[in-house]
């Protein structure tokens, strides 16, 4: 009978992290879906919202699927912006492995690493943009593209990855596999 | 008993009945209208009577409220659900008219440029991300007759081309783009010039009409029209209209900021010129 009841909850278990995972992904696929759709819409400065989503989800899972986040939301961003298929994906597949790397041997969940990472992420991505995209054709007053669109597009970047990061720690806090969370838990920093 | 109807009493009684039933008769008689007793009566009594009446109306209505409020509840929400279908009607009807509007305006076009073919209308699906010279996406491609550098318009004037084409989208760049420039002349006038973007026009959704001569003799309010100098737009299809003159920075020559005829801001619905008088040809010689 115990050992009925042993198997039983061996079996329960991978089901219901396999449940939880799926719920994680669709939530993922959603946002990244509204994301995409938000991008287009409108003729105005929008935030590149693709862009924190992807590093939120680097920075709890592992490198490849990382990569592989990093390559589907540059691809997205390549389509909204009407760019060379890759032009983005590939400097955003190289950034989310980064990301990943370092928040699974050096970084904590904390906002400001969020925050920072972001940044340099939209400063990179924003700034490649400009040069190749506009400023080595050699526009006159091409650095006002820079003052009225790439610079406003970081800034809203940066506070929409201080909205996303409520969002995405209260989605691992319930969906993230458990080993995963107790190792978050445990690793805590010095000062708290 | 006996004494009762001898007495005073019975007989006052009588002659009440006996002067009702008289004034009865004599009502009969007076086809509908009524007594002048009645008529003062009445008059002396209608202000108490629509008083009271008042006062019935607003009591049975309390009443109701209490009584029929169920039904009163099954009745507001479903005049809610008829107001809300008769709104969604109304947004469909109006949807209709501007795309009806719209069609019309198409027609207008073919009818006074009988060489343009057409494609349908295109709807705008979206813009390119943070594009400071407003490109967008529509919603026709490759399968539709559309293909790269077709001129895609309004019936107000010139939007832009076709800069990337899909089986079931397309990419418009617009004139604000310095990527695309377009031989303009200006209407009524041999002047002519190269429309094109600028980054700091482009903002307000403007661009510009460069190398036009030091004695150019264009003002404010002019039309500027394509001159289909390099053949890829058809010639005489309006622009916009100049708005300031300037010298250059070259000061070899002027150019004039254009507005363009296009409302870009409210833009919906554009087609494109699939083919013109002239463009084969002129693709060929290039």
């Amino acid at each position: 009978m115990a050992r009925n009841k042993l198997l039983l909850a061996v079996s329960k278990k991978p089901k219901r992290q396999k449940l939880r995972s799926v719920i994680l992904w669709v939530l993922y696929s959603i946002l990244i879906l509204m994301a995409f759709v938000l991008g287009t819409a409108g003729d105005y400065v929008k935030p590149l919202l693709l862009l924190p989503i992807a590093l939120c989800i680097s920075s709890v899972c592992s490198t490849a699927v990382a990569g592989g986040i990093g390559i589907a939301c540059g691809l997205l961003i390549d389509i909204s912006y009407g760019t060379l298929l890759g032009y983005h994906a590939i400097p955003l597949f190289l950034i989310c492995m980064g990301v990943s790397l370092l928040y699974d041997r050096l970084m904590q969940q904390r906002l400001l690493n969020l925050v920072f990472f972001t940044l340099v992420a939209a400063f990179l991505i924003t700034g490649s943009d400009y040069i190749f995209q506009y400023a080595i054709w050699g526009y006159e007053n091409v650095s006002q593209i820079y003052v009225k669109n790439s610079l406003p597009c970081l800034v809203y970047t940066v506070i929409s990855s201080v909205v996303y990061y409520p969002i995405f720690r209260l989605m691992h806090r319930f969906l993230l596999p458990p080993r995963r969370r107790k190792v978050e838990r445990t690793v805590k920093p010095i000062d708290d | 008993m006996g004494g009762f109807f001898r007495s005073n009493k019975f007989r006052i009684i009588l002659c009440i009945i006996a002067l009702l039933i008289g004034m009865m008769l004599y009502a009969v008689t007076q086809d509908g209208y009524t007594l002048p007793t009645t008529g003062v009566i009445g008059k002396l009594l209608n202000p108490i009577r629509s008083f009271s009446n008042s006062i019935s109306t607003k009591v049975e209505d309390t009443i109701h409220i209490y009584t029929r409020n169920q039904q009163y509840q099954e009745e507001n929400a479903q005049l809610r659900q008829q107001i809300a279908e008769l709104e969604n009607d109304l947004a469909d009807y109006h949807r209709t008219q501007q795309e009806l509007e719209e069609l019309e305006a198409f027609m207008d076009v073919k009818i006074d440029h009988e060489d343009y073919d057409l494609s349908d209308p295109c709807t705008i699906i979206g813009y390119v991300e943070n594009d400071p010279f407003h490109s967008f996406y529509i919603d026709k491609g490759s399968q539709d007759g559309l293909s790269v550098y077709d001129p895609v318009v309004t019936s107000q004037g010139l939007v832009g081309i076709i800069s990337e084409i899909s089986e079931t989208f397309a990419t418009v760049k617009t004139i604000c783009s310095p990527t695309l420039s377009v031989g303009g002349e200006i209407s009524g006038s041999s002047e002519s010039g190269i429309v094109e973007g600028d980054v700091t026009l482009a903002a307000d959704y403007q661009c510009h009409m460069i190398f036009l001569d030091k004695d150019t003799k264009i003002k404010n309010g002019d039309l500027v029209l394509t001159s289909n100098s390099v053949g890829i737009f058809p010639s005489g299809y309006l622009i916009g209209t100049v708005q300031t003159i300037q010298p250059m920075d070259n000061g070899l020559s002027y150019c004039a900021v254009i507005e363009p005829a296009v409302d870009f801001e409210n833009l919906t619905t554009v087609m494109a010129i699939t083919d013109f008088a002239g463009k084969e040809q002129q693709h060929g010689e290039e």
